[in-house]
């Protein structure tokens, strides 16, 4: 062939358009009312399928009956009429996420929140329903997500790709917890990767979201963290949808082997949200009227949680749920169903807020069923017998005030664990490193501050740090690695613990 | 329901009248209007209207006949497709017109 030939040939080709026909399958608004629409046609609709009305507006497929589609409407407006043309799109519900979204505030469509427009570049549309990662693509869970709190890294230690429940009533620290531990990601403890976290706010009030996302801006921890929000004021659809958009914005970056967290604060909302939905559907109400598949739900949502193995490209996503229970519930049907899914839970109560120990961590009933390979050995060599510790102590706490008729011994259990709570005790926004819990919560486990006024125990914990800088640079370095300790590095720690305790008698 | 308006409409498009007053007579409003739904739908489906820019061809009807066997076969001309014809069977709708891909076009490059 001439080259001509091949230029006539191309000319000719691109002299043509192909126009593909469109294939549609219609159907007709027949009813609508209370975010709900009933549709008949899209004989061909799926279950799950995103739909677009005549104007423009999305819906969701949630019900396909006999005779009609119930279709949710995915928009505040709802200015759907009677008669109106809606069309299925062959298309799952999805969000376009990139890099670009860090920092930013957005609702569960990806639509910006916080007045700032939005470009984003070499976005990749990822589905708000997905299958979780097989058995085969996960990797166990072995490095540590550090939350900054002693407490919860010594006790309850949460890993990479985890799923951790938050459970308490209303005003006991839940929020204050997940944010102290978003803010702590900025530190990069122990030489980890970077976290990239996602927090997932439903059913809150705009001004709560708004104050947590001002204090995350001063904390310098929107630079890696993105903001979904579903506020009490959106639609019910809005509410249900905001924790699958989180969790698919956390796959994206997992996907691309990078480490991601997500707070889903509360899912107690979201299944009232998911209920009011199932009861305008008409679909048979159970157990405190949720819906049969509330477990479900919640199930497939925790489940995209997960460690990939190197051959899946090594990222993961931890999820943090929060539940608030009424009080102190923890037996009601969504608290139940959620400690089941989850992979442990740090339980917070309110007589322990009330009593100024803060977190209000529930020691004895709170767990972590895989954390505990996630910790630093240093860490774990110091808290293994910590919660023993202070198992004995609140078992013999209510003979306290016995004073001194108790055995020498039940008195020194008594004094120890009085030191131990205090130490555990922790200001908000104000998390720890790693090397920081391990000094701390050795001193007051080990008794190293039997001998302290409970008082001061709070000032050693203020002074210990800069006390084993000087002069002691060698030791805060080995230290530093998070590796166990030999005895060597015990006695020298034990030493300058010493020391510092000493001064403060 | 769409089993009934089967037994009142025939496949030739005639009606039991017999079966048809029994309806009329013996059902309640809703049922009537559950009823009046699904009738409407099944003469949707029994039917293919074809809308085509200028003048329809013999052959344009035949392709369709052959397409969908047993449905009554509705020619109607619309200039404003530009060109193509946009077809629709029961709730499908084949749209091969320009002004079609001209508005699918359009979407594309309102959602980038």
């Amino acid at each position: 062939m001439k080259a001509e030939d091949l230029v006539r040939q191309i000319e000719q080709r691109l002299g043509t358009v192909e126009v593909a026909p469109e294939v549609a399958n219609v159907g007709r608004v027949v009813g609508v009312a209370d975010g709900i629409v009933k549709a008949d046609g899209l004989s061909r609709a799926g279950y799950g399928e995103q739909v677009e009305f005549s104007d423009g507006r999305r819906g969701l497929v949630m019900n396909l009956d006999e005779d009609f589609a119930s279709i949710l409407i995915l928009s505040e407006d709802t200015d759907i009429q009677e008669g109106m043309e809606v069309r299925t799109t062959s298309m799952p519900l999805s969000l376009k996420v990139s890099a670009d979204l860090l920092g930013r505030v957005i609702d569960p469509f990806g639509a910006p929140l916080d007045g700032k427009p939005l470009n984003l570049t070499g976005a990749t549309p990822m589905p708000l329903e997905k299958i979780a990662p097989g058995v085969t693509k996960r990797a166990p869970v072995d490095s540590p997500l550090k939350t900054g709190i002693k407490v919860v890294d010594a006790l309850t230690p949460i890993g990479r790709g985890q799923r951790q429940l938050i459970v308490g009533d209303r005003n006991t620290g839940k929020t204050a917890l997940v944010i102290d531990t978003i803010i702590n990601q900025r530190s990069r403890d122990l030489g980890l990767p970077q976290v990239i976290c996602v927090y997932c706010a439903i059913g809150q009030k705009r001004g709560t979201i708004a104050r947590t996302v001002a204090k995350l801006h001063d904390e310098g921890a929107m630079d890696y963290t993105i903001v979904v929000a579903a506020s009490a004021s959106t639609p019910a659809s809005m509410q249900y949808l905001a924790p699958f958009a989180a969790c698919a914005i956390g796959e994206y970056f997992m996907e691309r082997g990078q480490d991601a967290l997500v707070v889903y604060d509360d899912l107690s909302r979201h299944a009232w949200a998911y209920r009011q939905i199932s009861l305008l559907l008409a679909r048979p109400a159970g157990r405190e009227a949720y819906p049969g598949d509330i477990f479900y739900l919640h199930s497939r949502l925790l489940e995209r949680a997960a460690r990939l193995s190197r051959e899946g490209g090594g990222g993961s996503l931890t999820a943090l749920p929060i539940i608030q229970t009424l009080a102190s519930d923890v037996s009601a049907y969504i608290p139940t169903n959620v400690i089941s899914i989850t992979d442990g839970q740090i339980y917070l109560e309110t007589d322990l807020f009330n009593a100024g120990i803060r977190p209000s961590v529930n020691a004895g009933l709170s767990v972590s069923r895989v954390g505990g390979k996630a910790q630093s050995k240093a860490l774990r060599q110091v808290s293994g017998l910590l919660r023993l510790e202070l198992a004995q102590y609140q078992s013999l706490a209510a003979f306290s005030q016995f004073g001194s008729d108790l055995d020498e011994a039940t008195q020194r259990r008594i004094t120890r664990g009085k030191r131990i709570v205090e130490i555990l005790k922790q200001r908000q926004f104000a998390p720890m490193n790693d090397l920081a819990q391990t000094v701390a919560i050795h001193a007051a486990g080990a008794g190293l501050l039997d001998e302290v006024p409970l008082e001061m125990v709070a000032e050693f914990e203020r002074r210990i740090m800069d006390h084993l800088r000087t002069g002691r640079a060698a030791l805060v370095e080995t230290l530093a690695t998070g590796k166990k300790m030999e005895d060597a590095t015990l006695a020298e720690l034990n030493a300058a613990i010493a020391e510092l305790a000493k001064t403060l008698r | 329901m769409d089993r009934l308006v089967r037994l009142v409409l025939a496949s030739d498009g005639q009606v039991d009248e017999q079966a048809a007053a029994s309806v009329l007579s013996g059902f309640t409003r809703a049922q009537l209007k559950a009823f009046l739904a699904a009738l409407r739908r099944e003469i949707l489906r029994r039917k293919v209207s074809v809308e085509v820019a200028g003048e329809p061809g013999a052959s344009l009807g035949a392709a369709v006949a052959e397409r969908y066997p047993g449905r009554a076969v509705e020619m109607v001309r619309q200039e404003s497709l530009g060109a193509g014809v946009k077809l629709r069977a029961g709730d499908d709708i084949v749209d091969a017109s320009i002004q079609g891909y001209i508005k699918g076009i359009i979407e594309k490059l309102e959602e980038s």
